[in-house]
């Protein structure tokens, strides 16, 4: 059971890869409209913490209540080398059952904010690593899910196009949005409501 | 299924289909590796007389050209690796980005189901292409149960290559695996000459390739009924598809 106003919740999250504890213990609590910023050394485990949260990795103890659909960003853009960047938009917008004109819009939406829409008819292969990692997070944002999880979302990004993904990032949470952001970049900090640094497998309020 | 079910499996099944075909090297192996292997054989093999007893020949001893049987073995062996190679693509390549997909909404069994929709394609394709360049070297007494025996040939391999793609974790690994089973089992234990003299038939008898090898040679030399053999060849095939299927299910369901 998730209180109100929570969107997202995990308790006591443990996970163990190998001989290594990545999680001991995690909490986190969303609210509505709210941006949580994730942030911990390199290997710290938040990578995993997000894949627990969002289903795709099972934890050894603990729970999360998801109390509405989530988008998820992963940090290596998962696509498909071979097909076109619309052919993606196509096949995630089917995944979510969106009908045609919602998702054509949506799509050439995001391919203007990002800037990509140059590429629209090339194949993945055929794309640099910015331009992958746009089509990444695009995917995760066309069906404009209620909570969304972003590891790392702006690797291989311009620094306008990190700009218009953070203009992207206050006009979400404006409409009740809730968002996760792995990040470890200082700059990111003045536009997320709380900072929770990631040791030892726990989560803590980043001073 | 639904009707939106049915119509995210044509979805999935077209742009699997796209992302499998845009694949240059694997198209190219496929056209070249059939003409190689008949070629090889056309050049290095005579015409003396072979004498040989097939496991679903009634223990008949059967007298063919030395040429023919290896053609048709060759064609056995190149259809068998293709199949095999096309399958795991199919299933190891997008594994990741399947996952992601299901996580998105997409249930793994329509994911499966337009996989196998295009494997079956490929199958066909197949053994169509090594058929169709049988005619070049030589004419089987019963095109058609050659065509059959490829065709069998073609999808107990495929799903066997379904079944590593789901179980392997590199591209290298699940290769070497299918070059060892159809190198063993298509390309050495079903040569009816070999068939003949092993000790133990009864294992032989077990392996994925021996169904559509029967299959294959009775088509081409005998006038004996087929129906056993492809029935066998079918459930071989069908329990391949099943256990394919539940390793993907596992590699791919998200947990909610």
């Amino acid at each position: 059971m998730v209180a109100d106003g929570v969107v997202l919740e995990a308790r006591g999250l443990e996970k163990r890869l190998g001989h290594r504890q990545v999680l001991a213990g995690a909490d986190l609590t969303v609210r509505r409209g709210e941006v949580v910023g994730i942030c911990g050394e390199n290997g710290s485990g938040k990578s995993t913490l997000m894949r627990v949260l969002a289903g795709l990795l099972r934890s050894d103890r603990g729970e999360v209540h998801r109390g509405d659909a989530l988008g998820y960003a992963p940090q290596l853009p998962l696509l498909y080398d071979q097909l076109t960047v619309w052919e993606h938009f196509r096949y995630f917008a089917a995944a979510r059952g969106l009908v045609r004109q919602a998702w054509e819009q949506g799509a050439q939406d995001l391919l203007e904010r990002y800037r990509f829409g140059q590429w629209r008819a090339h194949r993945v292969a055929a794309l640099s690593g910015g331009t992958q990692q746009k089509l990444n997070l695009a995917l995760a944002l066309l069906p404009n899910p209620p909570v969304l999880l972003l590891d790392e979302p702006y690797g291989g990004f311009e620094w306008e196009t990190y700009l218009r993904f953070w203009e992207h990032v206050r006009e979400l949470r404006a409409t009740g949005r809730s968002l996760v952001v792995v990040s470890h970049l200082f700059y990111d900090r003045a536009d997320l409501d709380r900072t929770l640094l990631l040791h030892n497998g726990r989560l803590a309020e980043a001073s | 299924m639904t009707g939106t079910a049915l119509e995210r499996v044509g979805i999935s099944a077209r742009l699997v289909a796209r992302d499998l075909a845009r694949n240059r090297v694997a198209v190219a192996l496929l056209v070249v590796i059939p003409i190689v292997f008949y070629g090889l054989v056309a050049a290095t093999t005579g015409d003396r007389d072979i004498v040989f007893e097939l496991a679903a020949g009634g223990h008949r001893l059967l007298t063919e050209s030395e040429r023919q049987l290896s053609l048709l073995f060759i064609g056995m062996v190149s259809i068998s690796g293709l199949s095999a190679f096309l399958a795991f693509v199919l299933v190891l390549r997008p594994l990741a980005a399947d996952r992601r997909l299901a996580f998105e909404g997409y249930r793994p069994v329509e994911l499966l189901a337009a996989k196998v929709c295009v494997m079956l394609g490929v199958a066909v394709a197949v053994a169509l292409y090594v058929t169709a360049l049988l005619p070049v070297f030589f004419r089987p007494a019963r095109a058609g149960g050659v065509f059959l025996g490829f065709l069998s040939t073609s999808f107990v391999y495929a799903t066997f290559g379904m079944v590593i793609g789901a179980v392997v974790r590199r591209e290298l690994e699940g290769i070497m695996l299918i070059l060892l089973l159809v190198n063993i089992d298509a390309g050495w234990l079903q040569s009816p000459v070999f068939y003949a003299h092993a000790r133990n038939q009864a294992l032989i008898r077990l392996l994925p390739g021996h169904h559509p090898a029967q299959i294959t040679m009775v088509s081409a030399f005998t006038s004996l009924a087929l129906r056993p053999e492809i029935v066998a060849a079918v459930a071989y095939a069908l329990g391949g598809l099943v256990v394919a299927a539940s390793l993907y299910w596992v590699r791919v369901r998200v947990r909610t």
